[in-house]
């Protein structure tokens, strides 16, 4: 039950937990409740609360509306970045020696700052093609000699040097560092699963609490929000790329999927990974994480939400107490204005690697509170499940496939109608997609029947409802609203699952699953030589 | 405590904040104490006249029911020369219809009804769950029963499935992670135990739904269940429901009612060494390392005190001392932790776990033997001994109670599993007993250094390499021995 890592959630794991979003339905509609009390302080900054008396526990969580969208090239990766560096501390949390602390941050950003000139350098060589380049004889002698021979730069011994210097100052710091404090802190209160979460659209920070002590949350949040000291910075930079590594760059296919979601996003900031590219976490300095909290973490910009047992007069109070503290800044930040602009031909991408045969097909739909929402929720999920459009037909009647799926995923400014198979072995998987293209263009055709309708209908209506069993559930629903619009778009939401019908099915089928808005990803095994 | 609160909320109303209402450091919160009982479990555990214990709890916070009945017996019991039977034989009970509903339609009701029903195998036990909205319980635990009971097995969808189960094991060795986890049940089991009895492309040709009709009738029996369940239902309602299901049955395979799961005796020493398997590929520049030995299961009197210890060491999160010493410090991981569980019915391994570029690995392993030495020699600081303890006593209801479903489910698997009776409710007792001796104690005795068996997985010429900069070496952790991998459809090993 202890939390294992501050995990970034990869797509797959987000489309799992986002891609039917969940609404508060009122309770005459649907025979159940989800009070939901709101407050907004006078930053801005807004505050949810729901009581459940099951177990004296609180969920408590901070939603910040910002993500990787929100980043530019040459500083990808910085938001999830960020959210590490939250959990490095205060002046109060953190250090034994906050003073000494300060100076030792100054002398390492110093010596970073002439590392980075290198870097450059070398990034300039790079691109006049002097690097020196190992030779073929280098190249093939076994690993251990073959890192010993690789030719050095004429930065190497300069590089060398700073590095040194750079590590002596680590050293010095982390006499006086108190790792991971905070994370200390919470569980030596019975805090679990502590954690927090970074995606395209909004960084989430969360632990659940025994309900005596919600005010050690109001404490440690507001202190780390309000005055944030960016201490190990360098030695996490080297954490986040492990992380890259093990989520990404050692998996079968995690770069051939990154590219692919770059491909999909022709213009749109949400092509590029959240994780980052190796290269932009490579060179990110203090000053840049400075930036972007100057930037992007205003009270306005966060929902605190709080689910359990919890008494929401008290609450409100240690929210206006602690919170309250947080400035909002001056300014607004710039707004999303790229818009993805209408596809024009279906593009593809075809690789190899070891894993399983694998299709997908992807459209563009409209964003988490488009009035179409809850009719492409539908719509996919006519196309999923064992008795959907996709499953017999593929997999037992052609003998196409072995799996199927399809979903829904929305996010803030738009989001991705998906169809995915897996081919069968030895069956074509041109003729896997052909067979997925016909029965698409069927619903485009005639729409779906009236018990599919239905069907869909009770299968989103039920999956909002089982996803408000936990505390965490509620508060994952009701934050992924407020990251996309408000919790009350879950109003809508739900009052749309209930009116909408098969002809706004047919519409949206007609309208986002063009032949010409496809995005194709062909996944083949690599066969050994 | 109260009358602080109402002093807040006079100055909260005049618009007045005052700094020092905010203490300057957390420690100085004073909290309103907490109680927590450990919820009754004879209150909730019913007898049905079949005898199959039922849990279950009453919640009409939403119009939904979720029910699980926990099976006894896994795949530890699948016959020789048939592995893969007992997982093919749960996926086909949900998925091959029943001897009057067509699978389509079955697949339909459930879909149209939006109710979630799977039946799934592990080790040593089952389980079959429904989640279906309350209005619909009758015609949902009606198919459940109807699928418990009457499989019809289809051989079409046999035939899906096991073209399905084949491709997943083409992919035993597309991932390190597979390969990492499989080869650590080897090392530490040794390839007689059960677990280690793999489905192989023969034995999945071997299949007929004969065997799948002899496994079901030896596994699916109520005097083999016990249920949970918790949601908008009456008990009373549901118990009836429940004996009306289950007293049609025709008596069941013997002498298995009340009586707990078993296992076999572990009996089996890992040669301790560093064991290196080789991934090729350009992009594999992390390896996976897992190293320990064997451990004990949940009877074992120092159980407690081995968790507090594994917490404070490694199982604690970013609490724990590797975390902190292998990625706060050093940058070294994203991942690392130990695992000091015990086992359920039968006992798991000590590992050390984690993840670390390839020139790395040996550096990063180095610093988890200090931390091994370190805390055998030194123990930990009775502040250390505090904050895990204040964890586990803290934490306890959120651990195992957090729902009424999963109230339901801690009892219902508990009392399948033959937990000692005391073991909830005795749970943070034996926490608070414990001192820093205790602590040094189990580490010496619980932690063998020199009986440390590796399993290390990926580019592993990069990784025996180093870092270039820390003296140390893969091999100067332990003897290397590179073992070729398993064959997937096989599970032989090239010469």
């Amino acid at each position: 039950m202890t939390t294992r890592s501050r995990v970034f959630l990869i797509l797959a794991v987000l489309a799992a937990l986002l891609r039917a979003p969940v609404a508060a339905a009122s309770p005459q509609d649907s025979g159940f409740q989800l009070p939901v009390e709101e407050l907004v302080l006078d930053n801005g900054m807004r505050v949810l609360l729901v009581e459940r008396h099951d177990v004296p526990r609180v969920f408590c969580s901070l939603w910040w509306r910002v993500g990787s969208v929100n980043e530019r090239t040459g500083a990808t990766g910085l938001s999830h970045f960020f959210e590490h560096m939250m959990f490095m501390g205060t002046d109060v949390i953190g250090t034994r020696d906050a003073k000494k602390d300060a100076q030792l941050n100054e002398k390492i950003e110093d010596v970073m700052g002439r590392i980075r000139e290198v870097k450059l350098a070398r990034l300039e060589a790079k691109r006049r093609g002097l690097e020196p380049v190992p030779t073929k004889e280098v190249l093939s002698l076994p690993e251990k000699a073959r890192l010993a021979a690789m030719p050095k730069d004429a930065y190497e011994e300069k590089y060398r040097a700073l590095l040194e210097e750079y590590e002596g100052y680590v050293e010095e710091q982390k006499k006086i560092t108190i790792p991971e404090h905070l994370s200390n802190i919470f569980q030596a209160n019975g805090g679990t699963g502590l954690n927090a979460t970074t995606s395209y659209d909004r960084t989430n920070y969360f632990v659940e609490l025994p309900a005596n002590k919600v005010e050690l949350f109001c404490w440690l949040e507001s202190d780390r929000f309000l005055k944030p000291v960016f201490r190990s910075f360098y030695p996490e930079r080297d954490v986040v790329k492990e992380e890259r590594r093990m989520r990404t760059d050692s998996t079968p296919t995690g770069l051939i999927h990154e590219a692919y979601w770059a491909m999909l996003w022709e213009a749109h900031p949400y092509r590029w990974p959240v994780l980052g590219w190796m290269s932009d976490i490579d060179m990110y300095q203090l000053a840049d994480a400075q930036r972007y909290y100057d930037t992007h973490y205003s009270p306005q910009n966060c929902t605190a939400i709080f689910v359990g047992d919890l008494h929401p007069g008290d609450l409100k109070e240690l929210c206006r107490r602690y919170f309250g503290r947080l400035k909002r800044f001056g300014g607004e930040r710039d707004a999303i204005v790229t818009q993805e602009p209408e596809q024009v031909a279906e593009r593809r991408m075809e690789a190899e690697a070891d894993a399983k045969d694998d299709l997908t097909v992807e459209w563009h739909g409209p964003s988490a509170v488009h009035r179409d929402a809850a009719a492409c929720d539908l719509l996919m999920s006519a196309f999923s499940g064992r008795s959907g459009r996709l499953y017999r037909p593929l997999v037992e009647e052609k003998m196409l496939a072995l799996e199927t799926e399809s979903y829904f995923w929305s996010l803030r400014y738009g989001g991705v109608l998906h169809v995915g198979a897996q081919p069968r072995e030895g069956a074509d998987p041109v003729q896997v997609e052909k067979a997925i293209h016909g029965i698409v263009e069927e619903v485009r055709k005639s729409g779906i029947t009236e018990r599919e309708l239905e069907k869909t209908r009770n299968q989103q209506m039920a999956d909002l409802v089982r996803g408000l069993k936990t505390s965490s559930g509620i508060a994952q629903q009701l934050g992924y609203f407020e990251t996309v619009g408000t919790y009350k778009d879950f109003f809508s939401y739900a009052k749309s699952l209930e009116t909408v019908t098969a002809a706004d099915v047919q519409r949206c089928a007609e309208q986002y699953l063009k032949p010409s808005g496809r995005n194709v990803l062909v996944v083949r095994r690599k066969e050994k030589k | 405590m109260r009358a602080a609160g109402v002093f807040l909320v006079l100055l909260v109303g005049t618009g007045v904040l005052p700094a020092q209402d905010i203490p300057d450091h957390p420690d100085k919160l004073k909290y309103p104490s907490l109680r927590f009982e450990v919820p009754d479990a004879a209150a909730m555990r019913t007898r049905l006249s079949t005898g199959t214990p039922a849990y279950l709890i009453e919640d009409a916070s939403l119009p939904i029911v979720d029910l699980r009945i926990l099976i006894r017996g896994g795949s530890f019991d699948e016959p020789p020369g048939k592995e893969g039977v007992a997982e093919l034989t749960a996926d086909l009970m949900r998925t091959g219809g029943t001897a009057t509903r067509d699978p389509n339609a079955v697949d339909e009701e459930i879909d149209f009804l939006a109710a979630n029903v799977s039946i799934g195998v592990e080790d040593v036990t089952g389980s079959a769950s429904l989640s279906v909205l309350s209005k619909d319980l009758d015609r949902g635990l009606a198919i459940l029963m109807d699928l418990l009971r009457n499989p019809s097995f289809r051989q079409d969808k046999l035939d899906t499935l096991k073209a399905q189960t084949m491709d997943a094991m083409k992919s035993r060795n597309d991932r390190t992670s597979s390969i990492e986890s499989r080869e650590v049940n080897l090392l530490f089991y040794g390839p007689e135990y059960p677990i280690n009895r793999l489905a192989t492309k023969a034995s999945l040709e071997s299949i007929t739904r004969e065997d799948l009709k002899g496994f079901h009738a030896s596994w699916v029996h109520p005097s083999r269940f016990i249920v949970a369940a918790a949601g908008a239902f009456k008990k009373d309602a549901l118990v009836a429901k429940l004996e009306a299901a289950f007293k049609e049955w025709p008596a069941g395979p013997q002498g298995s009612a009340g009586v707990p799961v078993t296992a076999p005796k572990v009996a089996h020493d890992a040669k301790p060494g560093i064991y290196c398997f080789n991934k090729e590929g350009k992009n594999i520049t992390q390896g996976r390392v897992t190293f320990g030995h064997m451990g004990v299961d949940l009877r074992h009197p120092d159980v407690q005190a081995i968790r507090v210890m594994s917490y404070i060491f490694g199982a604690g999160g970013f609490s724990s001392r590797l975390m902190q010493r292998v990625r706060s410090q050093e940058g070294l991981a994203y991942d690392v932790r130990s695992d000091f569980r015990p086992g359920l019915v039968y006992p798991f391994p000590f590992k050390i776990v984690y993840q670390s570029k390839s020139e790395s690995c040996a550096y990063a392993g180095s610093l988890c033997l200090e931390e091994v030495a370190r805390i055998r020699k030194e123990g930990v600081k009775p502040e250390e001994l505090q904050a895990a303890k204040q964890f586990y006593l803290d934490a306890f209801p959120g651990l195992f109670f957090s729902t009424k479903m999963q109230t339901a489910g801690t009892f219902a698997t508990a009392e399948l599993l033959g937990f000692p009776k005391d073991y909830y409710l005795s749970y943070r007792e034996k926490i608070a007993a414990l001192t820093t001796e205790d602590i040094r104690r189990v580490a010496q005795e619980h932690l063998h250094p020199e009986k440390f068996a590796w399993v290390v997985v990926g580019n592993i010429a990069a990784i025996q390499a180093g870092d270039g900069k820390h003296p140390v070496k893969l091999a100067d952790l332990g003897a290397v021995v590179p073992v070729p991998l398993a064959d997937p459809f096989t599970l032989e090993r090239p010469k």
